[in-house]
């Protein structure tokens, strides 16, 4: 699965700190999350797509791989 | 800010290990001067109080979220497996061994409990690599 979370974040002119206050994780999780390490819940996918006003699809991509 | 946040966990988790130390300690003293239910319901009430401390620090200081429980579930999954396997294997040679010699409970018990607790650490460690 892929992400464009950086970007988004880069985006919005968000630091990870800033962004893991405002959908209540820690700066590692938004940390593991960009780098694809972690696949987030849908809780916290919806809480990010809510802040940067997107849909799910947008953020997360399958990847075809 | 930032250090001042980083000191006050630090200072969380100084409390817990004392308190839980502590009361393992206590609960350890007085079984073996051979007070096991007050040493047990000391050890109980000590470690639950540290528990839910920590329970409360995490909460404060967002120690805690989705990734760690998710590491946290499967470092536990991975012990319980391994600690059951490992059990039913060590139980059985026990079971044979015993018609030849006694073997007292503490020496099964304690390297037990030792085990999975190695193995809880060392997991969660590799998950939280990982994950990171």
């Amino acid at each position: 699965m892929k992400n464009k979370l950086k970007v988004l974040r880069a985006m919005s002119d968000l630091t990870q700190e800033e962004l893991a206050d405002k959908v209540g994780v820690t700066r590692q999780t938004i940390n593991a999350i960009e780098q694809g390490k972690y696949l987030p819940s849908l809780e916290l996918a919806f809480k990010l797509a809510k802040l940067f006003n997107v849909k799910i699809e947008e953020i997360f991509v399958e990847d075809e791989n | 800010m930032e250090n001042e946040k980083k000191k006050e966990i630090k200072k969380a988790q100084a409390i817990f290990g004392v308190v839980f130390g502590t009361s393992l300690a206590v609960c350890a003293a007085l079984a073996v001067l051979g007070y096991y239910w007050i040493g047990l319901a000391i050890g109980f009430v000590g470690c639950l109080c540290a528990g839910m401390y920590m329970k409360s620090a995490e909460t404060k200081y967002r120690l805690g979220d989705e990734r760690s429980h998710h590491i946290d579930e499967k470092a536990s999954a991975f012990t319980f497996k391994v600690s059951f396997a490992a059990l039913g294997v060590f139980f059985a040679i026990l079971g044979g061994l015993s018609k030849f010699t006694v073997i007292p409970a503490y020496s099964v018990i304690g390297p037990f409990f030792a085990f999975m607790a190695i193995t809880y650490v060392a997991t969660t460690r590799h998950y939280t690599k990982k994950y990171s």
